[in-house]
């Protein structure tokens, strides 16, 4: 122990440990690259901003925009921010449904099963979604089947992503180890209440995270309905505002804020999600 | 599991159809009767254009209104082709309501009775009389070809060679392409033949007199109406109208020939409405009011 | 006393591999009876074929007076299998318990689910068991939480929360750490007091011993001996078992 020299009353430092000193230097590694992250997205968005500021300093054009266009046709823009949500919505849920079908026509031994899951798959991945959302929406009432423009984008990014999504079903059905089934088996239980009781709930729980990241997704894909003309979402409404104004690079950008706000939002939330569930239970 | 896979997709497939019906369930045996029914007409018009149509952003949906959900009323809209339209709804007694299809589907015909009538500024042309009706004109527009005021093209033979744009679906891209049997335009109306140069279709003409404004170089001009150059012009773009009038354009309503119920009524109400708006000046009115000068006069 | 269990003539093949040959045997009511052999040698198999996990190739499975016999087939053959497999209850090596249910939840599903039990009474049930086996506390906690040995003994208390008539044990002690070992055989030695039929397919010798009252060793899809504990152990006939008992005695036992 050193003695004191100085007559102030000078608090020695106290003796901390090997693992507390290296503790320390972690945490604040940690805090010092989360301050960095920080600047550097804040630098990021100001260097955004100023692209678009319009200003010619230094010799480096920038976008200049109509900021009063903005302004004014901010709000209309914003009221289709509904409509983009329940267009996902309901297509999301038919996704959902037709990939759990599609994965269990992929396990069954019967031949038509197995062939419609495949065909249909194989069918929607093949094609471009825009060209499925016009199909349903021109072709269909041909067959007598009149859809509504809304009707017609969730039927058509519905199956959409349902087949890409049977892909994430299968692994969730995989990932239910042989030897559940065998024990459900030896309790008696029939192969329906196996598949109800035991496989689905795990593998739907599995299946969770990238259901969410395809909700995500398919909120911008949501724009491609717009194409019909009868659903006044985000990017109808960008697009009419702008055409009819003179100012659809200033509407579009508009919109596309308005997504990027929607996908943040929707990724913070689906990260509580993921911890919620991964916490405790499996 | 199978019989429950079964159940599922016959319900799915019920309930898609249960939702399609209940969009149209005729009782009357004409359009103009099943119009006059269910309290509304139902216009299709792509909000695209101002001063021809274009959505009122302030305006808030009425609150009383038998507009289906999709459609916008009247509150929402504006513009020439919307304050025609309207005159049709007041005349037969009913509310006006507009869908907004984009401009391919309603040009394609086989509306599938997804809406009543196109109040859109559509030229009357032969290839679109084989798929749908024409009322009597309500106005006519020239047809004119704008390049980019730096150019320094003064005339169409200059064009020789060079780059278009237009909007696709349009009579102006008939016209371009030299398409004279699709544009169908009786002789007289057209004055002159369109140059030799490269077509560039955009979804819409908007996007030609945009693109040109932001300084793309992938055409020197395109071909429009002449309301929409004027107002191109007045907006500030960097644009000069090319000579004069290339050819004219009858616009008139449009009535869907493979409609399930007879239009021939309520075609004839229309011809009646628009006749009379012509006589006694309202029409002329409407258009003073949305494009500074009076196109309702035929030039023939 | 009329057996419990009959196996009569059983073959088994694994496409062109002859893994159970003409296996016939009896256990009687209240019977411990431990199988023993090599991997490789048809035991587990032979147990799996009990409740059906295994359809065997030919032979009769006949299980509290429900007959299976090769001809037996559709609707009629579902039915049997169904009701014996509600009379037999099995552990398994890898425990095999619900990921997604709590421990209580793993128990009570069988008697909820399979037997439309009510839930209040099951849990009643489960409850019991689970005390039997020493673990009510971790009633509410998720399988991943239990050690290896807690995790079986859930696995027996949800067997035996079926009511069974005979326990089928498939190398219960094989996936656990030795020193886990201990209170899952302590478990299985109680249910054995408590008058339950058990089958056990084993390496433990040490539990054969103590607590069999007969010892069937198998090697090569045959059943080479069927004897008590105490001859086999100390007088076995064929060669092959005394390789086997010397084997697992210098293995460390």
């Amino acid at each position: 122990m050193n003695p004191t020299n100085s007559t102030t009353a000078h608090v020695p430092k106290p003796q901390l440990s090997q693992a507390e000193l290296l503790y320390e230097a972690q945490q604040r590694q940690a805090r010092n690259f989360r301050r960095n992250v920080g600047l550097s997205w804040g630098i990021l968005l100001l260097v955004l901003i100023y692209l678009f500021s319009g200003q010619n300093f230094l010799g480096i054009k920038t976008i200049s925009l109509d900021y009063e266009f903005i302004q004014n046709n901010m709000s209309f823009i914003a009221r289709g921010i509904g409509q983009t949500f329940l267009v996902s919505a309901l297509s999301i849920t038919l996704a959902i449904v037709l990939a759990l079908f599609a994965a269990l026509g992929r396990l069954s031994k019967i031949p038509p099963v197995y062939a419609l899951s495949t065909f249909y798959v194989s069918l929607i991945r093949g094609t471009p979604l825009y060209l499925q959302i016009f199909f349903f929406f021109l072709a269909l009432p041909q067959l007598g089947i009149i859809l509504t423009g809304l009707w017609a984008g969730v039927l058509a990014l519905g199956l959409n992503y349902g087949a890409y999504m049977s892909e994430i079903f299968r692994a969730g059905l995989a990932s239910v180890g042989k030897g559940q089934r065998e024990a459900a088996i030896a309790i008696g239980m029939t192969p329906r209440q196996t598949m109800q009781r035991i496989v689905l709930p795990q593998a739907l729980r599995f299946a969770i995270p990238p259901i969410g990241n395809d909700f995500i997704a398919m909120t911008k894909d949501s724009a491609l309905v717009s194409a019909t003309g009868f659903v006044h979402e985000i990017m109808w409404r960008a697009t009419r505002v702008g055409r009819a104004q003179f100012h659809s690079l200033e509407a579009l950008i508009m919109a596309a804020i308005f997504y990027w706000l929607i996908t943040l939002v929707l990724s913070y939330i689906q990260s509580i999600i993921e911890t919620r569930l991964s916490r405790g239970e499996r | 599991m199978k019989k429950l896979y079964q159940v599922l997709v016959v319900a799915l497939l019920a309930s898609l159809v249960l939702a399609a019906c209940g969009a149209n369930a005729p009782q009357a045996d004409n359009l103009l009767d099943a119009i006059k029914q269910r309290g509304y007409l139902l216009v299709s018009t792509d909000p695209n254009y101002e001063p021809q149509s274009f959505l009122n952003t302030e305006g808030k949906r009425l609150s009383d209104t038998k507009c289906p959900s999709d459609a916008l009323t009247t509150a929402e809209m504006q513009g020439f082709d919307v304050d025609v339209a309207k005159s049709i709804g007041d005349a037969l007694g009913v509310e006006t309501c507009f869908a907004t299809p984009s401009w391919d589907a309603i040009t394609a015909g086989n509306w599938a009775d997804k809406w009543d009538l196109s109040v859109g500024s559509m030229t009357i042309t032969t290839a679109r009389q084989s798929i749908l009706d024409f009322s009597i004109p309500y106005y006519y527009t020239p047809a004119v070809v704008a390049v980019r005021a730096d150019s320094g093209i003064t005339e169409l033979s200059q064009l020789e060679g060079q780059s278009l744009c237009v909007g696709a679906s349009t009579t102006y891209d008939q016209w371009l392409n030299h398409d004279m049997e699709g544009l169908g335009l009786p002789e007289t109306s057209i004055y002159a033949e369109a140059p030799n140069v490269t077509v560039v279709p955009l979804e819409t003409d908007q996007e030609c007199a945009q693109a040109i404004a932001a300084g793309r170089e992938d055409f020197i001009g395109y071909v429009t109406s002449g309301t929409v150059v004027d107002a191109n012009i007045a907006a500030g773009f960097p644009v000069v109208k090319l000579g004069s009038t290339v050819y004219s354009e009858d616009l008139a309503a449009a009535f869907d020939k493979s409609s399930s119920l007879p239009t021939d009524t309520l075609r004839a109400e229309v011809d009646k409405l628009f006749t009379a708006m012509h006589n006694d000046g309202r029409l002329s009115e409407l258009s003073i009011k949305w494009f500074g000068s009076d196109l309702t006069q035929s030039p023939k | 006393m009329a057996p419990i269990i009959r196996i009569s003539d059983l073959d088994k093949y694994f496409g062109q591999l002859h893994v159970l040959k003409q296996i016939s045997m009896d256990v009687l009511p209240r019977e411990v009876v431990c199988i023993i052999g090599r991997s490789g040698s048809g035991k587990s198999t032979l147990l799996r074929c009990i409740n059906f996990l295994e359809e065997p190739s030919f032979g009769t499975i006949e299980v509290d007076g429900l007959k299976v016999e090769t001809g037996t087939k559709g609707r009629e053959r579902r039915q049997l299998v169904h009701d014996v497999r509600l009379k037999t209850g099995m552990v398994f090596q890898e425990f095999n318990l619900f990921p997604h249910m709590t421990v209580l939840e793993n128990v009570i599903e069988g008697p909820v689910t399979v037997k439309g039990m009510d839930r209040v009474k099951a849990i009643e049930l489960a409850e019991q068991n689970l005390d039997s086996v020493g673990l009510l506390f971790k009633k509410d906690e998720y399988p991943n939480r239990l050690s290896g040995g807690q995790k079986q003994r859930v696995a027996i208390a949800r067997a035996l929360t079926m009511e069974p008539k005979v326990m089928l044990f498939d190398e219960p002690t094989s996936a656990l750490d030795p020193e886990l070992i201990g209170e899952v055989l302590n478990v299985m030695k109680k249910v054995a007091k408590d008058g339950m039929t058990m089958l056990v397919v084993t390496h433990e010798m040490g539990f054969a011993r103590e607590v069999a009252d007969r010892v069937l060793v198998m090697a090569d899809g045959e059943m080479i001996e069927d004897s008590k504990p105490e001859k086999l152990f100390s007088n076995p006939t064929d060669p092959r078992t005394k390789a086997l008992i010397d084997r697992y005695r210098t293995g460390g036992n």
